[in-house]
């Protein structure tokens, strides 16, 4: 009984545990090097906004956006590397990131407006941006150093999974070992009583959307990177599945529970998936209505379960 | 004597709220830029051009008076740009087999089905607002992987047909049919939030959830219809875009939840639930397609209109939701 409960505790390891076994079974190219390393090539990139993204959700806020400050990010990089050295159009781009983090963090905390409308039509602005920036047409972008960061290995290990580790554990320290972390939680958790405690809830519902809008713009400079160019189409589909990363890796929409750890078995789980759709050759919209389904399963059982503690409290 | 003084004075307070700023704003809004539509493009105050924009509003508005009832029962769904998509490709790739008012009937059958699925869930999960956006999300995902399916990623095109053109292109007394559609449904969705027990009960599981359920309303039954009605509403507003535009895509709905959204939240329904009319709606709706036209008549470009939306929705919702705004409004009509 008690290894039940444990196991269904830790539900979706056991998911991606299942999932990877299914994936050994039927596609046998799945346990190759190449194309395991792929498969980290593939999430890394999502991973990172995933990671991000798990603070906002954590704070109990949804961010729609990352996936067109993403593009139009790349875009601007692109264009900006035409006119300066790489590393400042790096920097400036992130920086900017920051700012539209900035701006969407104002407009829900002292504009009291809700996360997913201020980020929802944040999405349209920056997708109609970005697409008026690049009149709808990938931009070539050849640097050498942006190269090596896309497509570059490091002993053997593609310098993008080395990044999109270290963010793992950047994430995964602050948010577990840091006073920061720990009111990034209490804020999600009950912002009334965190209000109390003295913790300055405004600063941290607009510092985590400025985590999660720069890390979409680094994301975007990445995904430039290893594809050499910056495309207006690459955000389609990111929020979607960023936040099917968080939250089907068990980090609660309601806030205050789950965390980086969490997100990375969420990451894993969707990189399996469509990897080993790929290999059995299934076609993308199943991928896609798979992953709906995944998500509204998900999210319906979060909030089940959560209906049903105050009951037992009772 | 006290009692007739209360009377009176709640009456007053019952006129006064009538004509709050909150209904009031939007429609000056409205007013102003039509005043601006028609200094800036001398071509805007024609017939043709007005018939125009009610014809483009059309769809959106059919979204937005149906989502009108699911924000007041206190949920959302952002379902709606799949099951678009969805019922545009299913209405017209059933033609062949069911005839055009065979596929008609299974499509507003799916919408039913569609609007049950969404509220069943919800219902199931006990899910609140914040739910409603996500597990809607997923199901309008759902949705739009099964039309692309259905479709395989081709557009399909309808058979000529004078039942189903009459949908986009018919006229009655030289008005267009979408018009009188979207018109009529406004006008009976008007009387089924306001004067029915239903209309009642949707407004009362909006405040107060609890207190509604505590009182005897079915809310699951109430909130469940509302999703019903936004579906089938959204459904014939497909109908009518794939009959006007000849052909149907699986992405044909992309962005129309943005624009429902806007329609509504502008016209100055709470996404708190519990308040708002179809009143209100129609004034957000006719915002958005004046904005809409105005933009094309100004000769600004797709993406343009994509970013200036997004800015004029959240100035908007942030005019609505500052309150002292409203507390100065207040002061200023001598009410403390």
């Amino acid at each position: 009984m008690n290894y039940v409960q444990m196991l269904y505790r830790q539900k979706a390891v056991v998911i991606l545990v299942l999932l990877t076994l299914y994936a050994i079974i039927f596609a046998p190219y799945f346990l190759t090097g190449h194309n395991l390393s792929n498969l980290f090539i593939q999430v890394s990139v999502y991973g990172i906004i995933a990671f991000a993204v798990t603070f906002v959700i954590l704070n109990g806020q949804l961010d729609l956006s990352v996936g067109s400050v993403m593009a139009f990010s790349g875009i601007f990089m692109a264009l900006l590397t035409e006119h300066m050295h790489v590393f400042l159009a790096v920097l400036f781009t992130i920086l900017l990131g920051a700012l539209i983090g900035l701006v969407i963090g104002l407009l829900v905390s002292y504009g009291n407006l809700h996360s997913f409308v201020v980020t929802l039509c944040a999405m349209f602005f920056f997708n109609g941006l970005a697409l008026k920036l690049s009149d709808a047409r990938p931009i070539n972008v050849q640097d050498p150093f942006l190269n090596m960061v896309g497509n570059g290995k490091f002993f053997q290990i593609p310098v993008l999974v080395i990044i999109f580790f270290m963010t793992f554990v950047v994430g995964e320290y602050v948010l577990r070992k840091t006073k920061f972390g720990r009111n990034v939680y209490a804020v999600g958790g009950d912002e009334q009583v965190a209000r109390f405690s003295g913790i300055s809830v405004r600063f941290y519902k607009i510092i985590v959307f400025v985590i999660s809008s720069a890390a979409a713009a680094f994301a975007g400079v990445l995904l430039a990177g290893m594809l050499n160019a910056a495309s207006p189409f690459v955000g389609g589909a990111a929020a979607l599945k960023v936040i099917s990363c968080v939250v089907i890796g068990g980090t609660s929409l309601a806030g205050g529970e789950g965390g980086i750890r969490q997100t990375l078995i969420g990451v894993l789980i969707l990189g399996v998936l469509d990897n080993s759709l790929a290999l059995m050759n299934v076609h993308s919209f199943y991928q896609t209505f798979i992953l709906g389904c995944l998500l509204v399963l998900v999210v319906g059982w979060d909030y089940y379960e959560r209906s049903k503690k105050p009951e037992l409290a009772a | 004597m006290t009692s007739i003084t209360e009377t009176k004075e709640t009456e007053n307070e019952v006129f006064r709220k009538r004509f709050d700023i909150a209904d009031v704003g939007p429609l000056i809004g409205l007013i102003l830029l039509v005043i601006i539509g028609s200094i800036v493009a001398p071509s805007f105050w024609t017939k043709g051009n007005i018939i125009n924009v009610l014809n483009q509003v059309s769809i959106l508005g059919l979204g937005a008076l149906g989502m009108t009832f699911v924000i007041i029962s206190r949920y959302f769904d952002l379902s709606i740009a799949g099951f678009l998509s969805l019922s545009g490709v299913l209405v017209v790739g059933m033609q062949e087999t069911l005839g055009t008012f065979g596929s008609i009937i299974f499509m507003i059958l799916i919408a039913v089905i569609a609007g049950m699925f969404n509220g069943t869930i919800m219902r199931v999960v006990k899910g609140d607002f914040g739910a409603s956006i996500m597990i809607t999300f997923g199901t309008g995902t759902i949705f739009s992987a099964i039309a692309l399916l259905y479709s395989k990623g081709y557009t399909l095109v309808p058979i000529q047909d004078p039942l189903f053109d009459w949908f986009g292109n018919g006229r009655i007394f030289t008005i267009p049919v979408p018009i009188i559609i979207f018109l009529v449904s406004a006008v009976i969705m008007h009387i089924l939030l306001r004067y029915t027990t239903f209309g009642r009960s949707v407004y009362l599981t909006g405040a107060n959830p609890e207190a509604a359920r505590l009182s005897g309303i079915p809310i699951h039954r109430v909130q469940t219809t509302a999703f019903v009605i936004l579906a089938v509403l959204v459904a014939i507003g497909a109908l009518i875009r794939s009959s006007q535009t000849l052909g149907a895509t699986a992405t044909a709905g992309e962005g129309y939840e943005l624009d429902v959204i806007a329609a509504v939240a502008i016209g100055g329904t709470s996404l708190a639930g519990g308040a708002g009319n179809i009143v209100r709606t129609l004034v957000g709706v006719l915002i958005i397609g004046v904005l809409n036209n105005l933009f094309i008549l100004i000769g600004l470009s797709n993406f343009d209109q994509m970013v200036a939306k997004g800015v004029i929705i959240i100035i908007a919702l942030l005019l609505d939701k500052r309150p002292d705004v409203r507390s100065w409004i207040r002061r200023l009509r001598g009410r403390g």
